[in-house]
């Protein structure tokens, strides 16, 4: 039978796995890291469950588990200077029509080469964060939120091209 | 830029939001747990088998008691400072996987300079008792001419240092990759507005 903390852990990433999914893609380069990253991020949760008393929504704390894990990743891969995607370049387009995957694909892509901040504050954006939710996640105010999001947005404009990926 | 970016902004939303594929809950709990505490359990085998080598070997170089009881000491001795700075060390230090990214990127700085400060007490307790270690063997008769006290010292002090200089260069290489880091996050707010 089924425990409460399993069942708690069970119905969070649930409700939150693909979140965590596409997080986890968003620092990993390569789809084996990433679903290492992921793995990390999900027994970080597991093991911070029982303290977490819901002084935060139950989704703050799930990402600041994940991009605190990312983080981590990071530093342990040593990939904070070599941004190189190792991908194609996210502005090249195929020649036939464009299909979804290719497009998430390009977005991923481009999202992998933003600084850290501003990658932080795009995928919880891309997520439907609102500005005050990334600021608890990240520790930032509205106002640094708002500034980071801004330019994010310029330099993914940017990264994909001029156009959207879509 | 054809549309609107707020219009772009839900699209690039839409497109990102196009994996949904879930997390298998069990499947990574069960085997990262294992994982774990099959690690747990090699470690704890390895620092054990260590250990009793490294008695055996030494009561069976040492030959009177009383030196048997100078060794006793020196390794009580040894244990104290070990355990003392560990836990002076790890004061204030958690694991704080919930708190925001901010704080978490202080914390981890912290740690890393907690461990390369560990690094360099190995290295320098290993060092010490190195030098004391070659003292002693040079003042016991019994021992002079014998390998016993040269291959126990190569074998542990080497040991020993060796891995202070392994852990020291990964804590150094993490420190470097956690201020840069740090130093981007800053950097990234304080750039003027373009």
């Amino acid at each position: 039978m089924e425990s409460e903390p399993e069942a708690r852990f069970g119905r969070i990433l649930q409700a939150h796995g693909p979140s965590l999914r596409r997080l986890a893609a968003a620092y990993a380069r390569v789809s084996s890291d990433a679903d290492d990253l992921l793995q990390d991020i999900c027994f970080a949760i597991w093991r911070a469950l029982p303290r977490f008393r819901g002084d935060c929504s139950e989704r703050t704390f799930v990402y600041r588990i994940g991009h605190n894990r990312g983080l981590s990743f990071r530093v342990k891969q040593r990939s904070l200077i070599d941004l190189d995607d190792g991908l194609a370049d996210p502005r090249e387009r195929p020649d036939d029509a464009a299909s979804r995957a290719d497009d998430r694909d390009r977005l991923f892509a481009a999202v992998r080469r933003l600084p850290e901040g501003q990658r932080q504050v795009v995928v919880m954006g891309l997520e439907g964060l609102s500005n005050r939710e990334i600021g608890d996640v990240l520790g930032i105010t509205e106002n640094t939120v708002a500034t980071r999001l801004s330019r994010a947005r310029k330099a993914l404009r940017d990264l994909l091209g001029g156009g959207s990926a879509t | 830029m054809t549309s609107r970016p707020d219009e772009e902004w839900a699209r690039l939303g839409a497109v990102w939001r196009t994996d949904e594929r879930a997390v298998p809950v069990a499947g990574v709990l069960a085997e990262r747990v294992r994982r774990h505490s099959r690690r747990l359990r090699a470690v704890m085998a390895i620092e054990v088998g260590v250990t009793i080598v490294a008695l055996g070997l030494v009561w069976r170089a040492l030959p009177a008691v009383p030196v048997r009881t100078a060794w006793a000491v020196a390794a009580g001795l040894h244990s104290l400072i070990g355990w003392a700075f560990v836990l002076w060390n790890r004061r204030g230090i958690w694991r704080p996987s919930a708190e925001t990214t901010r704080a978490y990127v202080a914390l981890e700085r912290e740690r890393i300079e907690r461990q390369v400060r560990t690094g360099w007490f190995v290295i320098g307790l290993v060092t010490v008792e190195a030098a004391l270690f070659a003292i002693v063997s040079w003042r016991t008769p019994a021992w002079r001419g014998s390998p016993v006290p040269w291959i126990l010292g190569v074998g542990i002090f080497g040991g020993f240092a060796l891995w202070g200089v392994w852990w020291l260069v990964r804590a150094r290489r993490a420190r470097r990759e956690i201020n840069a880091l740090a130093e981007t996050l800053i950097r990234e707010d304080n750039q003027p507005p373009s």
